[in-house]
């Protein structure tokens, strides 16, 4: 079973995309990669954590589109493949507003696009489980993708009490479908 | 599961015991996609053909030389009264390019809407991409799946590209075919510039369809959205009698059907002018097939290859296979103009011209166009063309597709079956 859960997206991913995979519009989800790391020892290592997972954005509406996510998270320097973190929440862009200085940076139409955020990392093992608090003022939109650019994260327990802090210092999230 | 418990996914000999399954189940999925489908399909004469029925084609113009076609983008651009949308798989801040983007940007100025759409392989051929440049002088333009750093988790996706040189003026007027916006395409053959093809029409069907398909792709990959509506079709001037197809591969793979079909139809003889034909096992088979039922296959390369040469080895390790197999193969002997043009022509009836080149890459892996026409009237500024260029090659023999078999030909073959 894990095999094929692992096969599956693997050859959805890979499969010749003119037959599976286009470009379509509005955009519906996509996959999201990022580098990030916690200051909460007692929950996750002090290790640099990549995570990676599907997305799905809906509603392309202008103001205040919401999108889901869920991935995994590994601590991956030092690596920790026992902490297997299970990650998923709800973003929200605020706006999409259009910067000149943009364009003559990237040379790519991109928006400035702020989100805000609300989560939970669930460890695999059981160990414990967090919510989180996350606020993205570096977020810029092109076509086809969300890049997001040090993102800070509040981590609360089960009981609403803060526990410590977090930081996504990259994230790329490509839409696919 | 207990903290400190191995999770069976991380696990190194499971890792790769996966993407050993994983691999094999691709090797399956490549082997079911062929350039072309294993087995003729039905001997019916009176099937349609695979793609667009444009019964209200009219106003054909063919053009052979990057400096015949300039001219006349150069005409429909300063004809324009309303937009101009233009898909061109590359787009070169060069001599010629820039010749077009600043006529682009004084009707601009003028009103007329002008949208560009490009591939991102216009970043890795010899030269410098016009997207920074377009952007500069306010073109818009929308970059079609960026190959970047920032992207690099849709790596896979890469290899699917937008093969795609179609132009629409107005609504009305539409050129497609294998000529891209860079003085390689752009430049005479005595200049070096490619031997290569346009060909204008009107129908509002095809162009109804045309406009849909930009303004989807445009809005994926651009932050302006476009509407369709926005973008007047006129009508056709046809009669409603022009037997006429639209092979617009958007997402179905509808190229290979359509040398399919070509070849059913055909009785007595095909040209293939196809330099990049990089044939697999069921193409060799069909062409086989052909043969021992009478048809003769011509198969017709280019001689000069300017920075290209990596085709030219990547076609030459299947020549032998080809000939083999029956084809009677061809190189087109100037000794400056490499043979771009894609084309397929069937018993002097039948008429395909566009972006299809005649290989897995157009089969499966690329977004492409061509127009299909039947009729030796429709088609007749291509059979002189095609006079003019077999005049000017000489046969491939045995002996010297025998060369191409070593494995620098082989390595260029494998490498750009898939990515060429």
């Amino acid at each position: 079973m894990r095999a094929a859960a692992l096969l599956l997206p693997l050859l959805l991913w890979a499969a010749p995309p003119a037959r599976c995979l286009g470009e379509t519009w509005p955009w519906g989800g996509g996959l999201f990669v990022e580098s990030c790391g916690f200051a909460e020892a007692a929950f996750l290592p002090p290790a640099a954590c990549l995570s990676a997972g599907l997305f799905l954005e809906p509603l392309a509406l202008p103001a205040g589109n919401p999108a889901v996510f869920a991935g995994i998270l590994l601590p991956v320097a030092p690596g920790q493949t026992g902490d297997l973190t299970l990650r998923a929440g709800l973003a929200l862009t605020l706006f999409d507003a259009r910067l000149p200085w943009l364009l003559r940076t990237f040379y790519a139409a991109l928006r400035w696009s702020p989100a805000i955020g609300a989560g939970l990392l669930y460890r695999l093992d059981g160990a414990g489980l967090r919510f989180t608090l996350a606020a993205s003022p570096l977020r810029l939109r092109a076509g086809d993708a969300i890049f997001t650019l040090c993102s800070p994260e509040l981590l609360l327990d089960q009981w609403g009490g803060a526990r410590g802090w977090g930081l996504v210092l990259f994230q790329a999230a490509l839409f696919l479908f | 599961m207990k903290k400190g418990m191995h999770f069976p996914v991380w696990d190194g000999g499971c890792i790769m015991k996966n993407m050993g399954l994983a691999l094999a189940l691709l090797v399956l999925l490549s082997a079911s996609c062929t350039t072309i489908p294993r087995d003729p399909g039905p001997e019916r004469a009176d099937l349609d053909f695979p793609g667009t029925r444009c019964a209200d084609l009219g106003g054909l113009s063919f053009y052979f030389t990057g400096d015949a076609f300039l001219r006349r983008a150069e005409e429909l651009i300063r004809e324009a009264r309303d937009y101009i949308l233009i898909d061109s798989f590359l787009v070169n801040e060069d001599e010629k390019g820039k010749q077009v983007f600043e006529l682009l940007r004084a009707r601009m100025q003028q009103g007329v809407r002008v949208y560009l759409i490009t591939d991102a392989s216009s970043g890795f051929v010899p030269g410098r991409t016009g997207i920074p440049f377009l952007v500069r002088m306010g073109i818009p333009v929308a970059e079609f799946n960026p190959m970047r750093g920032s992207r690099l988790a849709r790596l896979p996706l890469f290899v699917y590209r937008d093969h795609r040189k179609f132009w629409i003026v107005d609504g009305e007027k539409i050129l497609l075919g294998g000529q891209n916006i860079w003085t390689t395409s752009l430049a005479s053959p005595e200049q070096a510039g490619n031997t290569d093809s346009m060909v204008e029409f009107r129908s509002a069907v095809a162009c109804r369809e045309l406009v849909e398909a930009f303004v989807r792709q445009w809005n994926s990959y651009s932050m302006d959205k476009l509407h369709a509506g926005d973008f007047a079709v006129r009508p056709g001037p046809g009669t409603g009698d022009s037997r006429a197809w639209l092979v617009h591969q958007d997402g179905q793979a509808v190229a290979r059907r359509m040398f399919s079909r070509l070849f059913d139809l055909a009785r007595e003889e095909i040209w293939l002018i196809q330099d990049y034909t990089m044939p697999d096992r069921a193409v060799l088979r069909r062409i086989r097939r052909l043969s021992e039922a009478g048809v003769r296959v011509n198969i017709l390369f280019s001689g000069a290859y300017s920075f290209l040469d990596k085709f030219h080895y990547a076609t030459g390790y299947r020549k032998s296979a080809l000939i083999r197999a029956g084809a009677r193969l061809w190189e087109y002997g100037h000794p400056l103009s490499h043979l771009h043009y894609k084309a397929v022509i069937v018993d002097g009836r039948w008429f395909g011209i566009g972006s299809v080149n005649f290989n897995f890459r157009s089969a499966w892996l690329s977004k492409e166009l061509n127009l299909v026409l039947e009729g030796r009237d429709q088609g007749q500024p291509m059979l002189e063309n095609l006079a003019y260029l077999a005049s000017h090659s000489r046969p491939i023999t045995e002996e010297e597709a025998a060369g191409y078999r070593g494995t620098k030909y082989f390595l260029y073959y494998l490498l750009l079956f898939l990515g060429g």
